[in-house]
């Protein structure tokens, strides 16, 4: 990096510090590079994240006019979140002091995600340890002078609005007596708000109690998504269809509304028909019309 | 003792395979000689499996004592072949103090039965394994889902032996009565000699050591003799009730002297190879015992369970066995055709075994593989794929083809000689062709791919299963349908027009050293670049420092004098420009400008350049 | 589990004050009319449980709490310190509010515009649009900022006393300035010191020095990692930097 402001003393230049590893993941789990994207995020999914660092110290040492056997740097890792142009909150989550005989650390941090939100900055620093007694004239006087840096910006969470809101709960607890207990699934929605936001207004209860179906929604299997996502769309293009004035109705939404996600659907399975005749199948030739849904619910395997 | 009598195979007027010719055809195998061994034993071993109990094998390296090797010398090779290689070759090994040897002795099977001459006639229903094995090359086992061939296997135990030799002790059933048969083999190079009564004659190459048959070879030596002489050699006893074959391969050829590090390997091979049918879970009826002698000490070979990473391989395959876990369909479209399962366990890197913690060893260090098996579940080969990016853990997968028998069969022809590869290309055109090419290109596919989904969701208890992954996947397809979904930036900054348009230009300022400056100033030398300014005007260049907060520009108002930079001097390298403050003029020059800025001692400081066009007019 | 609320967009922001321009934010037209024609409200897809009360939850609590401030009668500067301070303490102690949903700006718009936008009319009697939208001038969030950073800890006898020290000035610029705010050891380093050093300045000075104090740890926090000090020396360091701000100050006078 080419640097744009001068410190009152002198630095390390990129060449003396190497660093790797840059690994993020679920605690438990193998963790992958970071990325500008942590795909699968959310609150319960704690975080393990690691960056290897390595000074040239014999060069960090001249670089710094402070002779080896003097020098004392710290390896920091601070990881902030919550977005912003800065992060709102910025925690030093691991330190390594690097000498002579230890030039270099691996950071390492657990993360617990019910505290992060939106973002991760992970910044992996030298600081400067100890005053030295015999520095040169310009060298770091100060403890914690900072020497150098690198970071990097993951994106946690997308915002939510792109995603399709899910919940696993128990349907024997959260909806005692209700005649769906025993469903794999409960998709909750308010007919007729075609205004709303999707995310915020249609909600998927995935049911803890039905053996099975948890797994496969968190595994992502194909066949289930598909199944689910159908009924979605079944659920709602069957409403929708049915007021006499559909076209209308779904005239002038928003991007991420659920209207315009079920016009969408629409033409996704029945392309180049009015909601009319969609209407019209949907009455006379019912499992066409449910085929035709399952149809264009199909979930591809690839990302 | 019995003496046992040389033959050696003259060349027929029909013609005979010559030895060379017989050692050739193992091919080029892709594994090591010692693997190949042990593979083709053991297969043929599980080939030749009867009764509700597996196999068992006995391995066994050992040195001769002085009686067992004088009995090998005097009794069971007491004539050597007419052959000067041969010859040389079998004194070499003969004459070697503490004569070494691998035994590779099963129990369990139906030892080498059916007639002992290849011109026998088999009685109904009898293998002729005996003459397959001793007298027959390359004649094709026909075992249904069986794993291996005769001929292949048996040249890799000549090959292994220094002097092209082995000892062959088998109890089995022929004519439905109990018979044990011992004989010796060499496997030479063709050559000429007189036959004995002064004609000279060409020579196979194959030599057997048994007794006369009467009529021009030699069969095995029979019976209570032929126990004891294998006893005399100190091979393995077996009474008439124990069936199966010791093969005893004289002065093998192994890759270290140390006998330790030959067991290492042998452990590795075994286990790298014959894992599926030694885990706790395989059925009794098909799983494999070995056990392992070291000059007569029993060497304990680990379950595959502990011996990692075939703990991962093991998991996988219960979970293909069991059909209750997360596995992986492998299927053609055209025709549609189920051609198998994948299951794939992954973990923390589990302590390699010390027997694999050697350069040679084959056992990665981190797995990323898939093991190719049939149904009959013995490793064809592994295909590796993508490793975890965090070293830490590993991932290890099996692949098993349909027990469907055209799918089963296809994979099974896809197989060379060794057994250790599907090769597509060995089948003639059609659909089993199509099935095992697309079979290993899923294979490979899921293998690179398996590492790189970030974070696998678990269900952890109490808490809900993280359900983000499936919830990103479902809003992925809302935004596929929307078709103008929000799409993810790559975050890539946008480049600013370089155009050369528009007259002379400044690049950003970049601080390039900090040097001492006298009086106690320290100095800052800042260099931008200037260029497109050779236009016959004058130019007047601007340097003004100011102060950085939280990564921002800021103000010295409300600060000490103390906190002010200040430019000390600009000048152009290699040309006669220079200014001692923040004002630099310059006429018909494109080039660096150096900058040096005096900087207060408890602040950064950054640069503004710019081209003052008021003030140059 | 996290409880998760919820969460208006910007443009959620904007409709409602556009449309609430006409007439005064009241709490009688909030609960049906803004929140069920809702359609920028959201939650997190996962995560988490819904929790459509907890909102309406604290809602109500900062609206109680600024009812024995005058609520909604008009107020004064010093009714609304107090309840800017007690807000703050509630807030800091909310469970809803004890996850990465309280750093969110969305979550904040939707309590300040959505759940309660009748008390941030009465906290500031004519407020500009930034006191609605998330950020650090958000009406509520501000208040849990300062509370949450500025907390001493359970169990301290005097736990909230840092919130009492600062004037609002003082406040704006500690937590208006992302690289302070968003360490929150040295923010309390800042408020610790200014607690200990405050009764030496005449009233008219203290502003003066504490705003020179804020741009030199500002400065010095660029080339020192402050947050990396141990806390003892955090506090020496920020003192020292007061002092050089007095000296600075008084000899400028």
């Amino acid at each position: 990096m080419r640097r744009t402001t001068a410190f009152p003393f002198l630095v390390l230049p990129d060449s003396l510090v190497r660093t790797g590893g840059w690994m993020i993941g679920e605690r438990g789990s193998p963790l992958a590079p970071v990325a500008d994207i942590l795909e699968g995020w959310d609150y319960q999914c704690d975080l393990e994240l690691n960056v290897e660092i390595e000074v040239d110290f014999q060069g960090a040492a001249d670089a710094l006019e402070i002779p080896s056997e003097e020098l004392r740097l710290e390896a920091v890792l601070k990881v902030g979140t919550g977005s912003g142009t800065m992060p709102r909150r910025i925690e030093i989550l691991d330190r390594v002091v690097l000498n002579s005989g230890r030039a270099e650390a691996k950071l390492e941090a657990t993360l617990d995600s019910s505290n992060l939100s939106g973002r991760l900055l992970i910044e992996c620093g030298i600081v400067l340890g100890k005053p030295a007694g015999n520095a040169g004239g310009i060298s770091p006087r100060w403890q914690a002078s900072r020497l150098w840096s690198e970071r990097r910006d993951v994106l946690i969470e997308d915002g939510g609005a792109s995603r399709f809101p899910i919940e696993s709960v128990s349907f024997k607890r959260s909806f005692p007596g209700a005649p769906f207990v025993a469903a794999p699934w409960y998709i909750d929605w308010q007919p007729g708000m075609w205004r709303l936001d999707f995310g915020g207004s249609v909600r998927l209860y995935v049911n803890s109690d039905f053996p099975g179906v948890g797994e496969r929604v968190v595994e992502g299997d194909p066949l289930t998504l598909q199944a689910i996502l159908a009924d979605v769309m079944r659920q709602m293009i069957s409403l929708a269809v049915t007021s006499a004035d559909c076209d209308e109705m779904l005239e002038d939404l928003g991007e991420g509304s659920v209207g315009h996600q079920v016009r969408n659907w629409m033409d996704l399975a029945f392309p180049g028909q009015s909601a009319s005749s969609i209407a019209s199948l949907a009455e006379h030739r019912p499992g066409r019309f449910s085929a035709a849904i399952l149809s264009a619910a199909e979930v591809s395997m690839d990302p | 003792m019995t003496r046992l009598r040389l033959f050696s195979e003259p060349f027929a007027k029909t013609g005979n395979i010559a030895g060379e010719g017989f050692r050739r055809l193992l091919g080029r195998p892709s594994l090591g000689l010692l693997q190949t061994v042990i593979r083709e034993s053991l297969q043929n071993t599980l080939d030749a499996t009867e009764g509700k109990l597996g196999p068992s094998v006995v391995l066994r390296l050992r040195s001769l004592n002085s009686e067992e090797l004088g009995s090998l010398r005097s009794c069971v090779l007491p004539e050597l072949p007419p052959a000067s290689a041969s010859v040389a070759a079998l004194e070499e090994s003969l004459g070697r103090n503490g004569l070494r040897v691998l035994e590779i002795c099963d129990f369990g099977t139906s030892g080498l039965g059916g007639p002992v001459s290849a011109d026998s006639p088999l009685v109904d229903g009898e293998a002729p394994d005996f003459v397959n094995f001793i007298r027959n090359v390359g004649a094709a086992r026909d075992t249904p889902h069986g794993g291996g061939t005769y001929g292949y296997g048996k040249t890799s135990l000549y090959a292994m032996s220094r002097c092209s030799t082995i000892v062959v002790d088998s109890v089995t059933r022929h004519m439905e009565r109990p018979s044990r048969r011992f004989i010796a083999c060499h496997l030479g190079d063709a050559f000429d000699s007189s036959g004995g009564i002064g004609e000279s004659k060409r020579f196979t190459g194959r030599h057997w050591w048994g007794v006369t048959d009467g009529v021009d070879g030699v069969d095995p030596l029979e019976g209570s003799e032929a126990g004891c002489l294998a006893e005399s050699l100190g091979m393995v006893r077996r009474s008439e009730e124990e069936l199966g074959t010791s093969v005893m391969i004289v002065d093998p050829a192994l890759t270290s002297e140390d006998p330790q590090q030959s067991i290492n390997e042998l452990i590795e091979t075994l286990l790298w190879n014959f894992w599926p049918r030694m885990t706790r879970s395989t059925p009794l009826d098909r799983r494999l015992t070995v056990r392992l002698e070291l000059e007569g000490e029993e060497i304990q070979v680990p379950d595959p369970e502990e011996y990692p990473p075939l703990d991962l391989f093991s998991e996988a395959l219960d979970d293909l066995r069991s059909g209750s876990g997360d596995t992986t369909e492998v299927q053609c479209l055209r025709p549609r055709t189920h051609l198998g399962r994948i299951a794939i366990r992954k973990g923390v890197c589990g302590v390699r075994d010390p027997s694999c913690i050697r350069e040679s060893s084959v056992v990665p260090d981190q797995c990323s593989h898939i093991a190719l098996v049939r149904p009959v579940e013995l490793v064809v080969k592994y295909v590796e794929g993508e490793p975890f990016a965090d070293s830490r853990f590993e991932w290890a997968g099996v692949f098993r083809c349909s027990d469907e028998s055209d799918v089963e069969e296809a994979f099974a022809s896809a197989e060379p000689p060794a057994h250790d590869d599907w090769i597509p290309d060995n089948l003639p055109k059609g659909h089993p062709k199509t099935w095992v090419r697309v079979a290993l290109r899923k294979i490979h596919e899921l293998a690179k791919d398996f590492a790189m989904p970030v974070g696998e969701r678990a269900t952890h208890g109490e808490v809900g299963p993280p359900l983000a992954r499936a919830a990103a996947k479902l809003g992925r397809i809302l935004d596929r349908a929307s078709g103008a979904g929000p799409g993810r930036s790559p975050g890539g900054r946008g480049g600013g027009s370089t155009g050369k348009t528009g007259g002379p230009r400044l690049s950003k300022p970049v601080f390039e050293r900090l040097e001492s400056g006298g009086n106690g100033e320290t100095l800052a030398f800042f260099r931008v670049n200037l260029s497109n300014a050779v236009d016959g005007r004058q130019k007047i260049l601007v340097a003004e420092p100011h102060l950085v907060a939280d990564g921002g520009t800021t103000t010295t108002s409300g600060l000490s004098p103390d906190y002010q930079p200040v430019v000390r001097g600009m000048r152009m390298p290699g040309h006669d420009v220079a200014a001692d403050g923040g004002v630099l003029r310059v006429t018909d020059v494109d080039g660096e400008v150096e900058i040096a800025v005096s900087i207060p001692p408890e602040a950064a400081v950054g640069l503004r350049v710019w081209i003052d066009s008021d003030r140059a007019a | 589990m996290v409880a998760l609320l919820s969460r208006l967009s910007p443009v959620g922001v904007q409709v409602v004050l556009s449309e609430a321009s006409e007439e005064p934010l009241s709490v009688a037209r909030i609960p049906q009319d803004l929140l069920n024609r809702g359609e920028h409200l959201s939650f997190a897809s996962s995560g988490g449980t819904v929790n459509r009360e907890s909102a309406f939850r604290i809602a109500a609590s900062l609206r109680n709490i600024a009812s024995q401030y005058g609520f909604p009668s008009e107020s004064d500067t010093q009714q609304r310190g107090a309840f800017d301070r007690d807000a703050s303490i509630a807030l800091a102690q909310m469970e809803e509010l004890l996850s990465g949903e309280a750093l969110r700006d969305d979550v904040w718009a939707c309590l300040t515009t959505v759940m309660a936008p009748d008390v941030v009319a009465w906290r500031f009697p004519s407020p500009s649009p930034e006191r609605f939208h998330g950020g650090v001038r958000n009406a509520f969030q501000r208040l849990w900022v300062r509370g949450v950073t500025l907390d001493r800890g359970e169990g301290n006898e005097r736990r909230w006393e840092l919130l009492g020290c600062l004037k609002e000035d003082a406040m704006v610029q500690i937590f208006e300035r992302p690289a302070i705010a968003a360490n929150a050891p040295l923010a309390r380093a800042i408020a610790e010191a200014w607690l200990l050093v405050k009764g030496r300045f005449s009233k008219g000075l203290r502003e003066l020095i504490f705003r020179t104090a804020i741009k030199m740890i500002r400065l010095r926090n660029e080339i020192v990692d402050l947050s990396a000090l141990e806390e003892d020396g955090l506090q020496c360091e920020v003192l020292r930097v007061f002092g050089n701000a007095e000296e600075w100050v008084e000899k400028e006078l």
